[in-house]
């Protein structure tokens, strides 16, 4: 865990960034052999969400030079079924709920409309072959919260950035 | 410009965008193989897995710059202008399938500031 706080930072202008393992692949059955020893520093028991959504509360809460704030990224690794997304979801389900707790003192300082949004993207062996395949539901979704927030059509605000 | 406007309908799913002139071209064209008995005789399961099949490519290939860039300046200004009432978390699920460009606009997105969530699974 010192480690992902090392690495993240706490509220620093710099990007941030973490590089995360969790625990091993269950469908592993022999657990004695050199890979699998390999997976014994994991972070799997741990309770990291918590740290997690500490590291994410102190990015969001932090104003100070926010203007070159670049973004909190946390990239999560590890082998097919071994509970990439399973975390991803726990993560959004915790941070959603803990919302008004992390948000407070924004919701304080400024105005009561602060909020989270989220945007899921999942990414397809299809999608991959398409041109910024992975994000293009998230452009869309940001197109979306923007013309409603403008109260504007989307090909206009399109439009308007060509 | 036909080009990359036609490929930012696409990317956008809109569809009747400004163009300068009525020419009328489509943004990508796609490498699928054409049903011959040729094809057929062939294995294509070697070009499939290197992923040479149905992957899109642009026209123009000096237009793919242009729209990384404007895809960029729109995800920048979005998030600028609603900085002070929201903020973004994105989950990329299934990142390792993220193809050159859309590692290119993630280079882009991390040299410059945003206020901004970003998990990735990888």
């Amino acid at each position: 865990m010192k480690d992902l706080n090392k690495v993240g930072g706490r509220g620093s202008a710099k990007h941030q960034s973490s590089m995360m393992r969790i625990h091993a692949n269950p469908f592993f059955v022999d657990r004695d052999n050199t890979y699998m020893r390999n997976f014994h520093d994991a972070y799997g028991r741990e309770d990291l969400i918590a740290t997690v959504i500490e590291d994410i509360e102190s990015y969001v809460v932090d104003v100070k030079n926010l203007d070159k704030k670049h973004f909190w990224a946390l990239a999560v690794r590890g082998d097919i079924g071994s509970g990439k997304t399973l975390f991803a979801r726990k993560l959004l389900l915790e941070l959603s709920s803990h919302e008004y707790q992390i948000l407070r003192p924004l919701i304080k300082q400024n105005n009561s409309q602060f909020h989270f949004r989220y945007i899921v993207s999942s990414g397809t062996s299809n999608g991959s072959l398409k041109f910024l395949g992975i994000w293009r539901p998230f452009l869309r979704q940001l197109l979306e919260i923007y013309s409603t927030h403008e109260h504007q059509s989307k090909e206009r605000i399109i439009n308007s950035q060509i | 410009m036909s080009d990359k406007i036609e490929a930012i309908e696409q990317i956008f799913k809109l569809k009747h965008l400004h163009r300068n002139h009525n020419k009328q071209k489509a943004g990508f064209k796609t490498n699928r193989p054409r049903r011959s008995a040729d094809t057929h005789k062939r294995s294509t399961y070697d070009a499939k897995s290197s992923g040479l099949i149905g992957r899109e490519k642009l026209e123009d290939p000096d237009a793919e710059a242009d729209i990384l860039k404007f895809v960029h300046d729109f995800i920048t200004h979005v998030v600028e202008r609603l900085r002070n009432t929201m903020c973004f978390v994105v989950v990329l699920d299934g990142a390792v399938l993220l193809n050159a460009p859309s590692w290119t606009l993630f280079n882009l997105m991390a040299s410059s500031p945003l206020y901004m969530v970003l998990v990735m699974c990888l």
